[in-house]
């Protein structure tokens, strides 16, 4: 018996400013996510997550795939590599209009799609990402989620895509572990009111992840 | 030959070493010049790592290969934790069995490289992580909804009556799993009664974001009931039964006549849900929208020509008037977008045009019927998937034969109470049933 799946989408930036210590920091906190949304019988049963990361080329890392089958690589940066953010949402769409399944007559659709966008910069494919901006817009996901995680972030590119930014003061382990722990339980939150009219509701943030109004 | 020379200022603390006729001639290399004459040294050691091709689940019987990466090699055995409950099959060169718990587990592979260098240790040993997957079945809780909230309302309700044309009524309706997962309230509702020789249903499901939708789809099937009473038993029952009554008599004629009546029943009820919903917005200083719900109403009398059914219809869920072996027939079209979970929610633009109430309305006369049948997304989610199936008997009669024989029992509300646990994975709002039978 088919299921509705609640497709989640992750795009990590792995330019060079993100080697060593912060790619370790993520890779544990995408680790962390996975296991404690495993904990949560909604995740368990509808979540289907996709990885994509974004420095000189946009690469999957792995597509749509159920939470219980995920076994999280390890994510490596390249040794110098640019911001394509404009790049990741191309593939991105690219992926959700060839997965996404839309609900017909015949065929129960998912749930919409939830994006969570990391990114330590900004784009250096400005123009590609603002051109980019209103194809994500026309695929209706259900919260698009961008995170500026450092110094160097600039969230008003960001807020270009969605008005839900936080920010991260900091690139360090602890402050990604309370990042992705929140988008974990955002994750949660999100599949079970997953039938609601307008779920751009998300749940509280921890301190170390700033709302940018 | 090189002679000494003395430092002529600071310079090492050493004197430097002297050179001996042994030692080799250096070398001058010229850009582009391979070096000969140096031993190649030690390769690196072979860095092999291991990875589990599938996750495994508690309680399911699991099969898996391991891949190797890095070299070829041949997999001597793995140590698997004893109280896991899986092993290594050397013969099919698989993990299996059944896990008893659930979590992280690193095992040990020991391995041989297939090139070792017969001089190297013939054993090796790398981790790799075998992840087993709880139940979610297993991780679903039941917290208790909030005692004392102004609004709050039982997580369970059920009623059952004899009704008119000797036929029976029952609904019942439970919170979901997902509710009570998070200690949050049945938004469902719904309404039973006979008044006047008629039956009349409703059920009403409130929106999952709208912060009082449990009271919302309570207040609109609580008031669209009652007006629904009042109606049946004036002169618009009457009025409905004799324009139906005509039609009947007379198939190819319009049924417009009709369709005004039942406008004044039930459209008129949906009306006054609506108002009944936006005076108590006012009274607690609430949006309305908060209070969004669905609404599916139905009405039936047994006239001398046929059974008279009619409904209003907004929103997911279905109403149907089923007739075993030979049709089903769905009195209205539900409300569904794109998504899973996107529908419409009884609102002031819906009721505040006539065409716009017309178009929810619907009526049917038949010679017979074995049910009506009215449930919110909860059930028919589940039990039907898509609107295509939702018009399909033989998925109906598969329903049918699911729930005939809790309605045969002598308290076949609590049996419909119990089947509404049912599992179905992704599945789990909270459920309502009304049946007419």
């Amino acid at each position: 018996m088919s299921n509705r799946r609640l497709p989640v989408y992750i795009l990590l930036d792995t330019s060079g400013s993100m080697r060593g210590e912060p790619i370790h920091s993520v890779n544990v906190g995408m680790q962390a996510m996975v296991n404690a949304l495993r904990q949560d019988p909604y995740a368990l049963e509808s979540v289907h997550l996709s990885v994509i990361t974004f420095d000189v080329e946009a690469k999957e890392i792995f597509p749509l795939t159920p939470l219980e089958q995920v076994r999280f690589p390890e994510i490596t940066v390249p040794e110098a590599g640019p911001t394509f953010l404009g790049a990741a949402l191309e593939l991105l769409i690219r992926q959700v209009d060839r997965d996404v399944i839309r609900g017909t007559a015949d065929q129960k659709g998912d749930w919409r799609p939830l994006l969570f966008i990391m990114t330590d910069g900004s784009p250096s494919d400005l123009q590609l990402y603002r051109t980019m901006i209103p194809e994500v817009k026309r695929r209706n996901f259900g919260n698009v989620v961008s995170c500026a995680a450092g110094p160097k972030a600039k969230q008003e590119y960001l807020k270009e895509l969605t008005d839900t930014v936080v920010s991260l003061d900091t690139t360090d382990s602890a402050t990604f572990s309370q990042f992705f722990k929140w988008v974990s339980a955002s994750v949660a939150f999100g599949s079970s009111s997953a039938g609601a009219a307008s779920p751009k509701q998300l749940p509280p943030p921890p301190p170390e992840v700033q709302v940018v109004v | 030959m090189v002679n000494p020379t003395a430092p002529a200022s600071p310079g090492p603390e050493k004197a430097p070493r002297v050179p001996q006729a042994t030692d080799p001639a250096p070398v001058v290399l010229c850009p582009g010049a391979i070096p000969v004459g140096h031993s190649p040294g030690t390769p690196p050691p072979v860095k092999v790592s291991f990875v589990i091709e599938k996750n495994a689940k508690v309680g399911e019987a699991y099969r898996s290969g391991i891949q190797a990466s890095g070299s070829r090699v041949e997999i001597l055995g793995v140590a698997v934790p004893d109280e896991l409950g899986v092993a290594y099959d050397p013969v099919s060169g698989q993990l299996q069995g059944t896990p008893a718990i659930h979590g992280d587990y690193v095992l040990t592979v020991g391995y041989r490289l297939i090139e070792a260098d017969p001089g190297r240790p013939p054993a090796l040993e790398a981790e790799c992580t075998l992840i087993v997957n709880p139940d979610p079945r297993k991780l679903w809780q039941e917290n208790p909804s909030d005692r004392n909230d102004p609004d709050w309302k039982a997580d369970v309700d059920m009623k059952y009556l004899q009704g008119a044309d000797g036929r029976r009524l029952v609904a019942s309706s439970k919170r979901g799993r997902s509710h009570a997962h998070v200690g949050s309230f049945r938004d469902d509702d719904f309404f039973l009664d006979t008044a006047s020789g008629w039956n009349i249903l409703a059920v009403a499901d409130g929106a999952g974001s709208a912060k009082n939708s449990r009271r919302g789809s309570q207040i609109v099937t609580r008031r669209a009931g009652d007006s629904l009473k009042l109606a049946v038993g004036d002169e618009r029952g009457r009025k409905f039964a004799e324009a139906a009554a005509r039609w009947a008599a007379e198939p190819s004629s319009s049924p417009h006549a009709v369709h005004l009546t039942v406008y004044d029943i039930l459209g008129a009820a949906a009306f006054d849900a609506m108002k009944a919903v936006e005076d108590e917005a006012k009274a607690k200083e609430n949006p309305v929208k908060e209070y969004a719900t669905t609404l599916i109403l139905g009405v039936h009398k047994k006239l001398p020509c046929g059974h008279l059914v009619a409904a209003y219809w907004v929103g997911d869920g279905a109403i149907a008037l089923y007739r075993r072996g030979l049709d089903i027939e769905l009195l209205g079209v539900p409300d569904s977008g794109e998504f899973a979970g996107q529908t419409r929610f009884l609102d002031r633009a819906m009721v505040s045009s006539g065409d716009e109430i017309m178009k929810r309305l619907c009526f049917s006369v038949v010679p017979d019927f074995t049910a009506l049948v009215l449930m919110t997304d909860g059930i028919s989610d589940p039990k039907f998937e898509t609107d295509r199936n939702l018009a399909d008997l033989g998925r109906w009669d598969t329903f049918w034969g699911e729930i005939e024989p809790l309605l045969r029992d002598d308290t076949p509300g609590d049996r419909l109470l119990d089947w509404l646990d049912f599992w179905s994975q992704g599945n789990h709002d909270d459920r309502t049933i009304a049946v007419l039978w």
